[in-house]
C-alpha cells in the first residue's frame, strides 16, 4: 500500500494531470481558472434553484438526479477514454515502471487513481450544483450522507468502463500496436461515441414516456448506467432504507473495480509490451530512394503538413476540427434555421457573415500553434541557411490552406441552403478570404511571440495553448467591431461595403507588417532549451499584458466612440417622441403632452450633470438655467437648439447638422401651437 | 576554418558555460573538443551553429561572422547535434529530401549522394520507414547523412560516434580523415579519450566553460613530462576539489 501511495504521487508530479504545476505562479493561474468556473457553477445552481418548484410539482427529482448522475458518467467515459489510454500506456513512465519489481495491479491502481481525480473535476461541474440545491431545498440527514458517498463513488464505474475498454483494445489487437494509430483511433472513438449517444437520445426524445410517469422517467434517465438508479434511490429515499440502496450502489462500484484489477493483472502487460514499436514496412530499397527537389518554402510547408497529419494529437485537433466543425455547423443550421432567409444585401449582415465564416474557418488551430507544435525541433529554424521570412512563409501555408479549404466547404452548402443574393455571397466570401489571411498571420505571429515549446505530450502544444484563445478573442473583437460601427454610422450599402473592404485591408496590412517585420527576429530568437521556469513566467506575463492591451483597446475604442462619433437618434411615432443617444441614454415624451416648441441659437448654462458630458456633447439629465432639471442631448455647441417643453419636463437637443434640427422643429411645431 | 574570439555565455548569474573562449581551428585538421560532462562543449557548438547566441564575442566560420551573415555562414557547415531525435515522424527519405531542400542541393546530385552515403552507412533499407522506428544508432546515422548532403566545407559534430556500431563508426572516422586531408575542417566534441587520441590532429580541453589546453596531443604530453597517459593528464587537469 505504501508503494501505491508513492506511485500515485510520482505519477501525478510527472505530469499525468493536465495543467500540472510546480511553481506558485502557475498555481495562481490554476486558481484563476478554478475561480472562472465558479460563475458557471453559480449559473447551474441558480437554474436548479429557480426550477425547483416545477421539479417537485411534477415529482421529477428522481428523474433529474439520475439524469445528472448518468450525464456525468457518460461525460466521464467520453472524456476519459483518451486520457486513460495515454495514462496507462503512453505516459513516459510506463516503460520504466514495468522494469521495476512492482505487480502490474499496483501500477494500474495508481494510474487509475490519477485518472479518477481528473474525473472528479467533471463530476463537480455536472453534478454538484444540482445535488447541493436539491439538498438545501429538501434534504435531510440521510440525503446528505448518501449524497456525499455517492458523489465520492460515482466516478469509479465510468472510469472502470474506460479502463476495461482500453485494456481490452490494447491487449487483443496487434493492429493497434502503433502508438500513433491508437491515439488517433481513440480520439475518433470518443467523437463517434458522443455523436452515437447524443443523436439517438435526441431522436428518441420523450415520446415513449409521459411526463406524469415519474418512476418510468427515472428508469429511462438511468438507462445507460443502471447502477445510478440505486444511487438515485439512495439519495432521495430520505429514510434509513436509503442506506441499503447506498450499500448496493457501493457494492456494484467496488465489484467493478475488482473486476478491472483482476482483468488488468492479466492483460495490462500484454498491451504494454511491444508498444513502442512503429510499423516498419517491407519496402523495396529503390522506392525508398526516390527524391524530389522543391523550393525551400514548399519543402518547409510540406514538412509541417506531414507532421500535422502524422501526429495524432495534431490530426485530431487541427485537421479533424477543420472538417467536423463546418459540417456540424451546416447540419445544425441547415436543420433548424433553413427557413430563415438572409435579408437582402446589407453591409451589417455581410460583416456578420464574415465574422461567422472566419470563425468556422479558423477552428483549425494550425497557425497559432505552428511554432509550438515543433517543440524541441524549433531549433532547426536557426540552423538552416534559409531566410527567416521564407521560413515564416512556409509555416503560414498549411494553416492558410486549411482555412481556405474550410471556407470553401462551408460556403458551398450555405449558398445552396440559403440562396443569398450574389452581392452578399461574393462580398462575404471575398472579405472572409481577406480576414483568413489576416488572422492566420496574426495567429502565427502570436505563436512566434509566445511559443509553448516545452511539453511532454504533443496534445499540450495544441490544447493547452493560450495563443489559440487570444487569437480567437482578438478576432471576435476586430471582426465584431465593424458590424457595430456600421450600425452606428448608418451607411448605405455601397459605402458600407467600401468601409468593410478598407477596414479589412487595413487589418491585413497591419498583421502582415507585424508578422514579417517582427517575425524574423522572433523566430531567430526562439530557444526551446532556454530555462523553463523563467520562460514560462515570461510567457504568462506577456500574454497577460497582451490580453490587458486588447481589452483596454476595446474599452477605449468604445469610450472614444461614445465621445466622438455617437449621434442623437430621435424617433417620432404617432403618439410619442423617443430621444436616444450614446450607449443607453434615452427618454421619451408623449406628443399630446407638448406645451411649447421653439428654437434658440444659444444654450443657457447647464449644470448638475446626471449622464455624460464632454465639451459640446451633453447627454442625460441636467439643470438648465431658467428651466430647471430636464433632458439635454446636444451634438455640438452651435445653434440652433430645439427646446420642447411638455408637462412635467422638457428636452433640449440639437444635431451637428442644423438642417436636421430645423426639420425636427418643423415636425414638432404643430403640437406646441395646438396647446 | 573556425575562429572563436573572446566568446562568453552564461545561463544565469552562477552558471558559466563559455568563459572567454578563444580558439582557432585551421583548414585541413581534425580538431577534437574534449571535456567532462557539462563542460560546455554542446553550448560552444550551438553558438557556432547559430542556435545559441553568445553573450559577447565573435565566431567566424571560413571567415564569415555567424552573427552578421547568418545565412552565408550556415551554408559553410554541416552540423550533427548531440541528440538525433528530431522530425521523428518523417520517413528517412523524406527527412533527407527536406534537408537537401533546405541546403539547396540540386536534384541529380542529391539522389546520388543519398545513394552513396546511405549505402556506406548501411541505411538504404530503412529509408522508407519513419525515423521513429529507428534505433538510436540509426537515427544518428540518418542525421549524419543529412548533414553531409550539401557537402559542407566545415563539419561540426557533437559527440558523433555515440551509439554507432563499429562499422559505421569506422566509416565516419574514415570520412572525417578524408575530409580533413582535402584541406577542409572537421570539428567534433567527445568525452571518449581513445577516439581523440587516434583521430585528432589537435585538441582543446574545456572544463567549466574555460579552455585549459589547446594544441596537439604530443604538445600536451610534453607539457606533462611525457610519460603519463592521456587519461591521467585529463583527469589531473579537470580535477578540482
Ligand atoms: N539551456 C540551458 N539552461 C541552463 N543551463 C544550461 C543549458 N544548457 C546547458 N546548460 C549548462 O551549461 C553547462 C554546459 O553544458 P553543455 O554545453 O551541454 O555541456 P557538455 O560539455 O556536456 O556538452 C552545464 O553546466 C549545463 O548545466
Ligand atoms: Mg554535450
Amino acid at each position: 500500500m505504501n508503494k501505491y501511495g508513492a506511485l500515485t504521487r510520482v505519477l501525478f508530479k510527472n505530469g499525468a494531470m493536465p495543467g500540472q504545476t510546480d511553481d506558485t505562479r502557475s498555481k495562481i493561474v490554476l486558481l484563476i481558472v478554478a475561480v472562472a468556473f465558479l460563475p458557471l457553477l453559480g449559473v447551474e445552481a441558480a437554474a436548479f434553484w429557480n426550477s425547483y418548484g416545477m421539479i417537485t410539482a411534477y415529482h421529477l427529482e428522481g428523474a433529474m438526479l439520475t439524469g445528472l448522475l448518468t450525464g456525468a458518467c457518460v461525460t466521464m467515459v467520453l472524456l476519459g477514454i483518451l486520457y486513460v489510454i495515454s495514462t496507462y500506456y503512453f505516459a513516459d513512465d510506463t516503460v520504466l515502471l514495468l522494469t521495476m519489481p512492482i505487480p502490474p495491479q499496483r501500477i494500474l491502481a495508481a494510474k487509475f487513481t490519477v485518472v479518477l481525480l481528473f474525473q472528479y473535476l467533471i463530476e463537480v461541474l455536472v453534478v454538484l450544483p444540482g445535488l447541493v440545491v436539491l439538498g438545501i431545498r429538501g434534504g435531510n440527514v440521510f440525503y446528505w450522507v448518501n449524497a456525499i458517498l455517492v458523489f465520492a463513488a460515482l466516478p469509479l464505474l465510468p472510469t472502470v468502463v474506460c479502463s476495461v475498454v482500453s485494456i481490452l483494445i490494447m491487449a487483443f489487437s496487434r493492429f493497434f500496436h502503433n502508438k500513433d494509430r491508437v491515439k488517433f483511433l481513440a480520439g475518433l472513438l470518443a467523437i463517434a461515441l458522443s455523436l452515437g449517444i447524443c443523436i439517438p437520445m435526441q431522436l428518441l426524445g420523450d415520446r415513449s414516456v409521459s411526463i406524469q410517469d415519474s418512476s418510468a422517467l427515472m428508469n429511462k434517465a438511468a438507462v445507460l448506467f443502471p447502477s445510478n438508479l440505486l444511487a438515485g434511490h439512495a439519495i432521495l429515499d430520505g429514510t434509513a432504507v436509503s442506506l441499503l440502496w447506498l450499500v448496493a450502489f457501493l457494492l456494484v462500484s467496488a465489484a467493478a473495480v475488482a473486476v478491472f484489477l483482476l482483468l488488468g493483472n492479466r492483460l495490462y502487460l500484454r498491451g504494454v509490451v511491444g508498444l513502442s514499436q512503429t510499423s516498419v514496412g517491407s519496402r523495396v530499397t529503390n522506392e525508398g530512394l526516390r527524391t524530389k527537389r522543391r523550393p525551400a518554402v514548399l519543402s518547409l510547408a510540406l514538412k509541417d503538413w506531414r507532421l500535422l497529419c502524422r501526429t495524432p494529437a495534431y490530426a485530431l485537433n487541427c485537421l479533424l476540427g477543420a472538417l467536423l466543425v463546418p459540417l456540424i455547423m451546416v447540419v445544425t443550421f441547415g436543420v433548424t434555421l433553413h427557413s430563415i432567409a438572409i435579408p437582402h444585401a446589407d453591409a451589417i449582415v455581410i460583416s456578420l457573415c464574415v465574422l461567422f465564416l472566419a470563425f468556422v474557418s479558423m477552428t483549425n488551430v494550425v497557425s497559432p500553434t505552428a511554432v509550438s507544435r515543433d517543440g524541441p525541433d524549433a531549433n532547426l529554424a536557426r540552423l538552416f541557411p534559409v531566410p527567416m521570412k521564407v521560413q515564416i512563409l512556409g509555416k503560414l501555408i498549411p494553416g492558410l490552406g486549411l482555412s481556405f479549404a474550410t471556407l470553401i466547404i462551408t460556403t458551398i452548402p450555405v449558398c445552396i441552403l440559403y440562396r443569398p443574393d450574389a452581392l452578399t455571397a461574393v462580398s462575404a466570401c471575398g472579405l472572409s478570404a481577406i480576414s483568413l489571411i489576416t488572422f492566420n498571420m496574426f495567429g502565427l505571429f502570436l505563436d512566434l511571440a509566445f511559443p509553448k515549446l516545452l511539453w511532454n505530450d504533443e496534445t499540450a502544444a495544441v490544447k493547452q495553448n493560450f495563443n489559440v484563445t487570444i487569437e480567437l478573442l482578438v478576432m471576435a473583437i476586430l471582426l465584431g467591431l465593424p458590424a457595430f460601427l456600421l450600425y452606428k454610422m448608418q451607411l448605405n450599402l455601397q459605402n458600407g461595403l467600401l468601409f468593410l473592404l478598407i477596414y479589412n485591408l487595413v487589418l491585413l496590412e497591419a498583421s502582415a507588417q507585424l508578422l514579417f517585420r517582427k517575425g524574423p527576429e522572433l523566430l531567430s530568437g526562439i530557444d526551446p532549451s532556454a530555462k523553463p521556469a523563467k520562460k514560462a513566467a515570461d510567457r504568462r506575463k506577456t500574454i497577460r499584458v497582451t490580453l490587458g492591451v486588447v481589452f483596454t483597446v476595446a474599452v477605449l475604442g468604445m469610450v472614444g466612440w461614445e465621445i466622438f462619433f455617437v449621434h442623437t437618434d430621435v424617433s417620432v411615432t404617432s403618439s410619442e417622441v423617443t430621444v436616444s443617444a450614446g450607449l443607453g441614454e434615452s427618454s421619451s415624451f408623449a406628443l399630446s403632452q407638448i406645451q411649447k416648441v421653439y428654437l434658440k441659437d444659444t444654450l443657457p448654462s447647464v449644470s448638475g450633470r446626471v449622464g455624460f458630458s464632454s465639451g459640446a456633447q451633453l447627454r442625460g439629465s441636467f439643470v438648465v438655467e431658467g428651466l430647471g432639471r430636464g433632458h439635454v442631448y446636444t451634438e455640438s455647441k452651435k445653434g440652433p437648439f430645439l427646446f420642447v417643453i411638455y408637462k412635467g419636463g422638457f428636452t433640449v437637443l440639437n444635431f451637428n447638422d442644423s438642417a436636421k434640427t430645423n426639420h425636427l422643429y418643423a415636425v414638432l411645431r404643430q403640437y406646441g401651437q395646438k396647446a | 576554418m573556425i575562429e572563436f574570439s573572446d566568446v562568453c555565455k552564461n545561463f544565469g548569474p552562477s552558471k558559466t558555460a563559455a568563459d572567454h573562449l578563444a580558439l582557432t581551428v585551421n583548414d585541413g585538421e581534425i580538431f577534437g573538443f574534449l571535456g567532462p560532462n557539462g563542460a560546455g562543449k554542446t553550448t560552444s557548438i550551438k553558438m557556432m551553429t547559430g542556435i545559441l547566441k553568445p553573450d559577447s564575442g565573435r565566431i567566424r566560420i571560413n571567415g564569415i561572422d555567424v552573427a552578421e551573415h547568418p545565412i552565408e555562414a550556415k551554408k559553410q557547415f554541416g552540423y550533427v547535434p548531440d541528440s538525433p531525435d528530431q522530425l521523428l515522424r518523417l520517413k528517412g527519405i523524406e527527412y533527407l529530401d527536406f534537408m537537401a531542400d533546405m541546403y539547396d542541393v540540386p536534384g541529380e546530385l542529391r539522389a546520388e549522394r543519398i545513394k552513396t552515403l546511405s549505402a556506406e552507412f548501411e541505411m538504404n533499407k530503412a529509408l522508407g520507414d519513419r525515423i521513429q522506428s529507428y534505433s538510436h544508432g540509426m537515427r544518428q546515422k540518418i542525421v549524419i547523412i543529412g548533414a553531409l548532403l550539401h557537402d559542407p566545407a566545415v563539419w561540426i559534430l557533437d559527440e558523433p560516434l555515440t551509439g554507432l556500431d563499429p562499422k559505421s563508426a569506422f566509416t565516419l572516422k574514415q570520412r572525417m580523415r578524408q575530409h580533413a586531408d582535402s584541406r577542409k575542417t572537421v570539428f567534433f566534441s567527445t568525452h571518449v579519450l581513445e577516439v581523440a587520441e587516434n583521430l585528432c590532429d589537435r585538441v582543446a580541453i574545456i572544463d567549466h566553460g574555460r579552455i585549459l589546453f589547446s594544441g596537439s596531443l604530443s604538445e600536451l604530453k610534453e607539457q606533462h613530462r611525457g610519460d603519463e597517459s592521456l587519461e591521467k593528464i585529463f583527469l589531473e587537469m579537470t580535477d578540482h576539489e
